[in-house]
């Protein structure tokens, strides 16, 4: 297994200094997952749901609170800088904003040249083009400042950076989300490229349900810092399990007039819960439909008192956190 | 189907952007260019004056109290002093005291606040509150108590001024150098050279000292400024350069009471100073300009000027006069009628060209396009927000009223009322100092005689309508204390709230959770069918599209290429750009095949100019004919298309 | 809530000016001993007297206790011992701190209104006839030294007054015993010896004032709520008032800022007018080398410093509903 994260949590102060007996909001609680080399997992959610501040602890720009990152089969959560050598050039991270994440003062070629330099390796001109080549830069980008770029590029740019050390892992922070329809599907195609011809295994954020289908194999859901559902993307947009999974679904936008019309929609009540320190039980029942509308009292008791894991559901790499996945 | 091009790799490059060198950006300051030069003269001035001119500046002449003559082209002073000597020497003392501050205030004030910004933690609280001590501490006061005590002390007077001046203001630059370091510290690139593995040493060095830098040159001139207002206002107290040493501001002291008999002992020296000090801010400001212009050291999302936008390049402007549109067709009286609308900045580029379309009651039309489109224009069109000095032409009626033109006061009594509009981000348009209450209030209350009690029950209804749950407290709420979600659902209370009979939403869910957004759509949807009004929905989202437009009309490049039902459009996409924006939406339950993209630039653009069809330089089935701008040709049902391959590629119902 | 917030203020601006009686503290005993000059003097002064002298300043007690036992002194009231032996530090200081306060505050509050308007205006029309001539004025005055300005206008102040044979500006002194009768002779007089110094420090501290109002406003201008609130039909005022409040919390932090350098402004005011003011007294006491009067004055000026701070929490509380419910 290339990449696995047992148990990880992250707590940030709440803002309001309330003393909650966790000592702070948990945004990221618990999450466990395994990654293969080659594979790609997509992790869904919306604002809040602690998923950018999962991938900052997966690569290490953060420390964990608790649980386990491994890499290759060594915990690396804790380990100081110098011991994560290995581990930054053959992980790599893609932030969102193609707009902020190249240092406008750089020419590309320096840019793209850094991740180089900081693996001890030399600066050396062909690997730069190559990288440059292998996004679909021409040599003549090498030249430019970030700002003499468009976003589209600009991504690209960022992603040949990533590129530049032959790494084994990409984690994109929101890829495409600040960029244009159109510029989106270059980028997404550039992706599915990548993988095919470097065998690179992805983990991607987004909050489109639809971007993480068009790239990945395998999608988690996630919900108040936790991971509520885990399966193939067949599974997932095919037989959704879990209530929160559902109400997603139906809320993407499918172009498409007469589906899009014909449908049901499940819209939740409320607001996506604000993180709170502790909580017992489930936390989407607040929005919950099925707790809302199906359950009766006796029912509810179960999602009031006990948190739910992730289960087995259904297929065997479907696993669903909730009570009644049905 | 279109061939997929994704013609990236081995097309030609982009043209070379022409690249302003920063001396030459700065040179096109002329007031900073001048303050530059003027500080350089006087310098000059100090150094060369005293070496060449025949009197030395603690010489005592025979001429007492003359005013300026051939002899003494400053006159002399009581004692026989000749003032050019004296006030030579004078400038030379105060310039150089300002530089030397200047240097160590800059030089302390970086380090400090670069380790204070980057390391963050206790060491910036330890550091700040520090700083923080000094500055409380008035800076004559300090100053002339520490120049007192140094006094004493071995070594030239001027550098014990400068070093107790410089104590005093290396504050100022390392508040300033901190904020930069702070910034920049959680800025996307910094942390990407962090999860690079690039060592803390090198990030400072790489990343932040270049961007503090020009932070703490465009502060020098400044601070150079503060430094001669505090020398010379020190020594006038005569805590600073003693006699027989001079200082401007000593020479200031000394003809205090002589303002009107001999000017010439009391004017000169004050104009040095302040002209200084002027020429030291126009510098600074000029600098500004040049170094950091608008945040782009910060990577904001400002683009700058060589920035290209991402979708859809700018319209290029038409040397063509402009047709009215085609006849649109839909029903006879549209509630808003736009009919050839062009809109230009003030340097001549087109960001709409020739735009019709028509909103029916009870009619939802979606103007789909990507950034750069243009479709926020047409937006502002219609409620007259446009930029100050664009220039605009055409048509553009509601019920049958032109509404181009109209001052405030005419559109006062339609904004809000007749034609409303939501903006897009719901952090942003909402009063951060006001009640939610108040701001429903103002929208509703004009012309209404109503109590104000009344008019609260009502508003409190109109919340609950749009779906929030505690209406009666989110009402004396303010709006830093509601979600997003909230926000937008407030908006578009105040927007509905005078039922207006057109509604222009600009990409109201953008900013949103898509679980939020659906509901907020079903909001909009519901209330256009209850209250018959028509609504001009703005957006970049296609799955948007098909779930709420009846009809729809996509643009690209400031002009509509497509109109139709919302069926024509994604049944029977025509235009090439259509189709292509269709096959670039990911979908849900799609297997995960290619999506279709839009080929950057296939043809060079020499045969192309502002006659042609905007996207003939990105169309795959680009032909001969394409280097005349198709206008919106009918194919049929009310549907358009401008591209001349309309009647033959229309494909069968 | 409001009050949570001005307690933490409160405890917080407590904590600053004990931060600062160290600082005070440290500069001016660790610089030197003050009975260096008296050891100096010819004829020589005998041991006897300079060992009294060391005992009745307290100089011979370790630096720690000393700080302490000035620390204690201050809280009750008590500053210590002046170098001159006549001269009663909480009397001088109480004599002079509403001078300087009278100067100050009007100074303050001219400055105040007129940075609002003028920079308001400025920035509804930018580049029009008013700005195009307030910024240029603002630009000089932010160059012009104080102590120029002053000699300036108090020569002026002397030149009207000869020329219309009145006494309409006093130019030396805070005030004078009132020579015309009633309300209005009194008013008269106050403003007559007011005048002059307060606008030479107002006029200053108003031009960079008036510039961060100025753009603070031209920033509020182009902001999605005030684009919002010209959407829903608002009349013109209503409008402005829109974008002018909120743009009012910003410019209060650069006069909280700016405060210390008004206090370094009266120094100069009172020097050149001959008020017997804060500014007068510190300049003395340096010269005297009169350590105690020293930190007094510092001390006095931090507290102002503080002080003023407080109130400018108090307004943001009122000015930004953020801060008053917490974010």
């Amino acid at each position: 297994m290339l990449l696995e994260a047992r148990d990880v949590k992250k707590s940030y102060m709440s803002r309001r200094g309330r003393k909650d007996s966790h000592g702070g909001v948990a945004a990221v609680d618990l999450v466990s997952f395994g990654l293969y080399g080659g594979a790609t997992l997509g992790i869904v959610g919306e604002s809040g749901c602690g998923k950018s501040t999962l991938l900052r602890c997966l690569v290490r720009l953060e420390t964990p609170d608790a649980g386990q990152i491994l890499y290759r089969g060594a915990d690396l959560s804790r380990s100081k800088e110098r011991d994560l050598r290995e581990f930054r050039r053959h992980v790599q991270w893609v932030p969102q904003n193609p707009y902020s994440s190249l240092d406008p003062r750089m020419l590309i070629r320096r840019v793209v040249a850094e991740p180089l330099i900081a693996t001890g390796r030399r600066d050396d001109d062909g690997e730069v083009t190559a990288a440059l080549n292998s996004v679909g830069l021409g040599p003549w980008a090498a030249q430019r400042y970030p700002h003499e770029l468009s976003g589209g590029e600009r991504q690209r740019a960022a992603i040949a950076r990533a590129l530049v050390v032959s790494p084994q892992l990409l984690v994109l922070d929101e890829p495409v989300s600040a960029l244009d329809v159109s510029v989106r599907a270059e980028v997404l195609n550039l992706l599915q490229d990548l993988r095919t011809e470097y065998g690179l295994a992805y983990i991607l954020v987004a909050h489109d349900l639809a971007v993480v289908l068009a790239v990945c194999d395998r999608v988690a859901v996630m919900y108040a810092g936790q991971f509520v559902e885990v399966a193939s993307a067949e599974d997932i947009s095919g037989a959704p399990a879990h209530p929160y999974t559902r109400a997603l679904l139906s809320a993407v936008p499918i172009p498409d007039p007469r589906a899009e019309r014909a449908r049901e929609r499940i819209l939740l009540r409320g607001e996506p819960a604000p993180l709170s320190g502790a909580t017992i039980g489930c936390r989407f029942r607040s929005r919950c439909p099925v707790y809302l509308e199906v359950l009766d009292a006796q029912a509810k008791t179960q999602c009031n008192e006990v948190a739910p894991t992730l289960q087995q559901a259904g297929g065997s790499s479907h696993t669903v956190a909730c009570h009644y996945p049905d | 189907m279109e061939p997929d091009t994704n013609a990236a790799d081995g097309a030609a490059a982009p043209p070379a952007p022409k690249r302003e060198s920063q001396l030459r950006s700065f040179l096109r300051h002329r007031a900073a260019v001048a303050s530059g030069g003027i500080l350089l003269l006087l310098v000059c001035a100090a150094i060369i004056v005293p070496l060449l001119w025949r009197y030395n500046y603690t010489q005592l002449t025979n001429s007492l109290n003359t005013p300026p003559s051939l002899a003494h082209p400053l006159g002399t002073d009581a004692l026989g002093h000749d003032m050019l000597a004296q006030t030579a020497r004078a400038l030379g003392e105060s310039l150089m005291i300002a530089a030397v501050v200047t240097a160590f205030a800059i030089t302390v004030g970086s380090i400090v606040g670069l380790v204070s910004g980057y390391a963050g933690g206790r060491v910036d609280m330890v550091l700040m509150r520090f700083t923080d001590l000094i500055m409380t501490i008035p800076l004559i006061a300090l100053a002339a108590f520490l120049a007192n005590k140094a006094g004493s002390l071995a070594g030239p007077q001027w550098l014990h001024i400068a070093f107790v001046l410089a104590i005093a203001i290396w504050t100022w630059p390392a508040r300033l150098v901190r904020g930069v370091a702070l910034r920049l510290r959680s800025e996307d690139f910094v942390l990407a050279a962090r999860a690079s593995g690039v060592s803390r040493t090198r990030i400072l060095a790489t990343h932040l000292l270049p961007n503090a830098m020009s932070q703490v040159l465009v502060a020098a001139p400044i601070i150079a400024a503060v430094s001669i207002l505090a020398e010379s206002g020190l020594s006038f107290i005569g805590f600073g350069v003693q006699p027989p040493d001079t200082s401007l501001g000593v020479l200031v002291a000394n003809a205090q009471g002589e303002m009107f008999t001999q000017p010439w002992l009391f004017y000169p020296p004050g104009l040095l100073i302040v002209l200084i000090a002027l020429c030291g801010n126009f510098l600074g400001d000029g600098l500004r300009d040049t170094l950091d212009p608008r945040g782009a050291a910060m990577g904001a999302l400002g683009l700058t000027r060589t920035a290209r936008e991402t979708g859809t390049p700018p319209a290029k402007p038409t040397a063509r006069p402009l047709l009215a549109g085609p006849d649109i067709g839909g029903p006879g009286d549209a509630l808003l009628s736009i009919r050839g609308l062009s809109v230009f900045l003030s340097d001549g580029t087109a960001i709409l060209r020739n735009v019709s379309l028509e909103v029916g009651k009870g009619e939802v039309l979606a103007l789909v396009g990507e950034s750069g489109a243009g479709k926020s224009t047409v937006g502002n069109a219609i409620v007259g927000t446009l930029p100050r000095r664009s220039k605009t032409y055409g048509e553009v009626r509601y019920e049958g009223r032109q509404l181009l033109g109209l001052g405030f006061r005419a559109f006062r009594s339609i904004r809000g009322r007749a034609v409303s509009m939501i903006l897009q981000d719901p952090m942003t348009c909402l009063n951060p100092v006001f009640t939610v209450g108040r701001q429903l209030r103002e929208a509703y209350v004009h012309g209404r005689q109503e109590s104000r009690g009344v008019v609260e029950a009502r508003l409190v209804e109109i919340l609950a309508i749009m779906g929030i749950r505690n209406p009666r407290h989110c009402y004396r709420q303010y709006p830093h204390e509601l979600s997003g979600g909230m926000k937008q659902r407030v908006a578009i209370a105040m927007a509905t709230c005078n039922e207006p009979g057109l509604i222009i939403a600009d990409e109201p869910t953008t900013a949103l959770d898509v679980t939020i957004q659906a509901d907020v759509v079903d909001l909009l949807r519901n209330h256009c069918v209850k209250a018959r009004a028509g609504m001009l929905f703005i957006t970049h989202d296609m799955g948007l599209v098909a779930g709420i437009a009846d009809r729809v009309a996509v643009m690209y490049a400031g002009s509509i290429v497509e109109y139709g039902t919302v069926e024509d459009i994604f049944e029977r996409p025509t235009m090439p750009y259509t189709k292509a924006l269709l096959g670039a939406v990911p979908r849900v339950g799609q297997a995960a095949g290619r999506l279709e993209t839009i080929p950057r630039v296939i043809t060079a653009s020499r045969n192309l100019n502002g006659d042609s069809c905007p996207f003939a330089d990105r169309c795959s089935v680009r032909f001969d004919r394409c280097a005349e701008t198709p206008p919106l040709l009918p194919l049929g049902d009310g549907h358009y298309a401008a591209c001349w391959h309309a009647s033959s590629l229309a494909v069968e119902a | 809530m409001a009050l949570r917030y001005l307690v933490k203020r409160l405890a917080a601006g407590v904590g600053v000016l004990v931060g600062a009686t160290i600082i005070i503290f440290l500069l001016v005993n660790a610089a030197g001993d003050p009975l260096g000059p008296l050891e100096q003097q010819q004829p020589p002064v005998p041991r006897a007297v300079i060992a009294a002298e060391r005992l009745r300043l307290g100089l011979n007690k370790p630096l720690p206790e000393r700080y302490l036992q000035w620390l204690a002194g201050v809280v009750h009231g008590n500053w210590g011992p002046s170098i001159d032996p006549a001269t009663n530090i909480g009397q001088q200081l109480a004599q002079r701190i509403p001078v300087t306060m009278e100067l100050v505050g009007t100074a303050l509050v001219i400055a105040i209104i007129l940075a609002l308007v003028v920079g308001t205006i400025a920035a509804v029309r930018p580049y029009g006839i008013f700005d195009s001539l307030s910024t240029p004025t603002s630009f000089f005055l932010l160059a012009l030294p104080s102590f120029w300005l002053a000699v300036l206008l108090k020569q002026l102040g002397i030149l009207y007054n000869q020329r219309t044979e009145t006494q309409t500006f006093y130019t030396v002194g805070s005030s004078s015993p009132n020579l015309a009768p009633g309300i209005g002779g009194y008013i008269l007089n106050i403003a007559g010896h007011v005048i002059l110094p307060t606008v030479t420090l107002a006029l200053i501290h108003y031009a960079s004032w008036s510039r961060y109002q100025r753009a603070a406003v031209l920033d509020s201008l182009s902001s999605d709520y005030v684009k919002s609130a010209v959407l829903r039909g608002l009349s013109y005022r209503q409008v402005l008032w829109h974008a002018v409040r909120p743009a009012l919390i910003p410019v209060v932090t650069v006069i909280a800022l700016d405060i210390p350098a008004l206090l370094s402004g009266t120094v100069i005011v009172e020097t050149v007018f001959q008020w017997n003011g804060m500014g007068a007294f510190l300049l003395q006491s340096i010269t005297e080398d009169d350590p105690n009067a020293i930190m007094a004055w510092f001390l006095v000026a931090a507290a102002a410093v503080v002080g003023f701070n407080l109130i400018a929490d108090l307004a943001y509380a009122l000015l930004d509903p953020r801060i008053r419910y917490g974010t």
